[in-house]
């Protein structure tokens, strides 16, 4: 048994929570109230990689390990009315009664700390139901008041209650463009400096990236929420599918880590899908194993706006799912290797692994996803990434420099100087990518 | 609960609202999440499926009671709500305007980078990675300097011959050399350019920009070190580079 428990914090993080588990439920064979789909005798996806992330009770029925937070009730109250009201038992969704108004340090100091203490208590019950408890799998935003906050402090709170257990994190990074609130940019700056070493490996999705995907490949003029959700769900599922099936390569969180993150600062992997298509397009597509490899060094196809042809990479997982052959994945690899833009950092042992997992994808029926045989996830640990957090630094900059809406986080108590530190911070990790980048010796450009 | 898209000029977000907000709390939730203070803001709301406006605080008399139910939100229907600061001089006006072009603050100098316990730098320098490698860099010195003496002696003379190029790891290619000298990158010493028959290389003879040779057709140019280079003698070129070489001083290839 090696169990995860996912954690769903914020707004973004449960109703991303909520995509995924109804990804999980349809792929497994679990039926929206938690049981067994009609004609099945046991779940899909064979009983180790299916009890890492269901729990069966006594009675047929299957729940997800899996504890939603917000601190207001909304997003909350829609799981308890919604179509998997019966998936999940009461104690798995907590909250509070008043928001964090967009702002991290209601979350992490003042109305989080109100309610951390009960949702700490529900994990340490979920983790006594598991044999050998492997880590923590959190889903959150890094611009709200509650993800941000909260999701730091639970993250924080648990590095020191379960010690050496991974922590993954998938952290929705406010988009270039589209901001969620005005204050993104000190919330992501703060909970990033509170996380940075307590996370093992934290894959960024950007609003915008996602929303750009949704109208171009997808078709949806006016992307909603709900879209933008579900194809982080799609994505989410690519990247866990190793540990809920028998895949061959991250079968275990601290895989994930090992194989990824040189350097325990540096544990940002630049998330890639392929093919991402609509029911429309799907029929005219042929999506070999070469072409699909292919996309993923497609600016296009990131989960994250940022250009690794100006990077250079630390490590690299392809993770095939469905019908694929080892003889195509290897030849698309070797190709892929010899591409000119394709960069490794040379002063230091490199990976480029490959993991298969026989199982196709799934796609839920409302979703404008195509359903495909075959779908690849790329992870890559590539300095391009830095890009993010430059823009995001930038932005803090520039609203610190007025220090426009310091008074709201002032005002819950927090200092100035927390965020001159957390600043400083991110100031220190953009120059460790810079020093991941620097002395380069290629011998042939 | 009515779900609600909101747009302002820094924000696009969507939130599920109660239906029995006041006025005030309303406007307070729009503040903190657009950060346009409650006295500035102008607010239009829209139902989403028809864009039909249906409430806005421009045709006057709305706000005369702020303790008033936001009636407007009794409805079922998803809301667009768009929100717009009449006070130029406003914080998020001035944000919204200076969204750009102000470059980053030199937050953390080299030495405070330095100091710090937790960084890549540190972590190369405790392994003896990069250019904290000192056997590899005297290494690397040594070689570079046979690569100056060797370019300086030898191939700065021969550009424009044949020659076969084996870089670490791949195949030799024949190729024709084309250029001898430093990189516009950050990476030291003399470096070759060659120009292969096929699209063998990884670039088109520039470099960021920098037009070093040709440029040739994409693919058919690469920098190599020196002593990856071999100037081959006229017996040993090969037609199928002479053919090559042929077409570029005829300049059909460019």
């Amino acid at each position: 048994m090696r169990e995860v428990i996912s954690i769903n914090v914020g707004q973004a993080g449960c109703q991303i929570g909520n995509a995924c588990w109804e990804l999980y439920s349809l792929e497994h064979g679990i039926k929206e109230d938690g049981h067994l789909e009609d004609g099945l005798s046991k779940p899909k996806g064979g009983e180790e990689g299916f009890s890492t992330f269901f729990h069966e009770t006594g009675y047929g029925k299957f729940v997800p390990r899996a504890i939603y937070v917000d601190l207001e009730p909304n997003v909350i109250d829609e799981v308890r009315t919604g179509r998997f009201k019966e998936l999940f038992h009461p104690e798995q969704l907590i909250n509070g009664k008043e928001d964090a108004a967009n702002n991290y340090a209601r979350g992490h100091y003042t109305v989080g700390r109100e309610i951390v203490d009960e949702v700490e208590e529900r994990i340490r019950k979920m983790a006594d139901q598991c044999d050998g408890l492997q880590g923590f799998l959190f889903t959150h935003s890094l611009g709200g008041g509650t993800g941000s906050g909260l999701g730091s402090l639970l993250l924080e709170n648990l590095s020191y209650e379960y010690g050496k257990k991974s922590k993954l994190e998938f952290a929705v990074y406010p988009a270039p463009q589209l901001s969620t609130s005005v204050v993104e940019p000190y919330n992501t700056v703060l909970t990033t400096h509170t996380t940075l070493e307590h996370a093992d490996c934290t894959f960024m999705v950007d609003n915008e990236a996602i929303y750009d995907i949704c109208k171009r490949n997808l078709g949806i003029s006016r992307p909603s929420f709900s879209n933008l959700n579900g194809l982080i769900a799609q994505v989410i599922s690519s990247v866990t599918a190793s540990l809920r099936f028998d895949g061959s390569l991250n079968v275990d969180l601290n895989e994930f880590q090992t194989n990824l993150v040189p350097y325990p600062r540096i544990h940002f992997p630049l998330v890639s899908y392929a093919p991402i298509l609509s029911k429309k397009r799907a029929t005219h597509e042929s999506n070999s194993v070469s072409e699909i490899t292919n996309a993923c060094f497609e600016p296009g196809n990131q989960m994250v706006k940022c250009d690794p042809t100006k990077g250079k990479y630390m490590a690299n997982c392809l993770l095939y799912r469905g019908d694929v052959v080892t003889r195509d994945v290897q030849r698309a690899v070797e190709q892929v290797k010899n591409k000119k833009t394709v960069q490794m950092v040379d002063w230091c042992p490199t990976g480029f692994k490959i993991g298969i997992c026989y199982e196709p994808p799934s796609v839920i029926p409302s979703s404008e996803l195509a359903n495909v045989d075959r779908a690849v996830c790329m992870l890559s640990n590539t300095t391009a990434i830095a890009d993010a957090w430059k823009r995001i630094d930038q932005k803090f900059d520039l609203m610190y420099a007025k220090r426009a809406f310091v008074h709201w986080y002032v005002g819950e108590g927090m200092e100035e100087g927390e965020f001159t530190e957390a600043r400083e911070d991110l100031a220190a990790l953009e120059r460790d990518y810079i020093e991941v980048g620097a002395d380069s010796y290629a011998e042939e450009f | 609960m009515v779900r609600v898209v909101i747009e302002s000029e820094l924000v696009r977000t969507e939130k599920e609202l109660p239906n029995s907000l006041k006025l005030r709390q309303f406007k307070d939730r729009l503040y903190h999440v657009t950060g346009v203070e409650p006295e500035d803001m102008e607010i239009v709301v829209k139902r989403q499926y028809d864009n039909k406006e249906i409430y806005s605080t421009k045709k006057g008399g709305a706000y005369s009671n702020e303790d008033e139910d936001a009636n407007f939100l009794k409805g079922e229907e998803e809301l667009i709500v768009v929100v717009t600061d009449s006070n130029a001089q406003s914080i998020s006006n001035q944000l919204a305007t200076q969204a750009e072009g102000i470059p980053s603050m030199e937050v953390i100098s080299e030495e405070d980078y330095l100091r710090r316990d937790q960084s890549v730098l540190r972590w190369k320098m405790a392994h003896g990675y990069g250019r904290f490698n000192a056997a590899q860099q005297s290494q690397r010195a040594a070689l570079a300097k046979q690569d100056e003496a060797y370019a300086r002696e030898q191939l700065t003379a021969a550009i424009g011959r044949h020659c076969r190029v084996t870089v670490d790891g791949s195949a030799p290619r024949e190729a024709i050399l084309r250029y001898v000298g430093p990189l516009p990158l950050d990476v030291m010493g003399t470096w070759c350019g060659v120009e292969f028959p096929e699209a063998a290389g990884k670039n088109d003879g520039r470099i960021n920009g920098v037009t070093l040779f040709g440029p040739v057709a994409p693919g058919h140019g690469s920098f190599v070190r020196p002593r990856a280079v071999e100037i081959l003698s006229k017996d040993e070129e090969s037609a199928e580079v002479e053919d090559v070489h042929d077409d570029v001083e005829s300049d059909d290839e460019i």
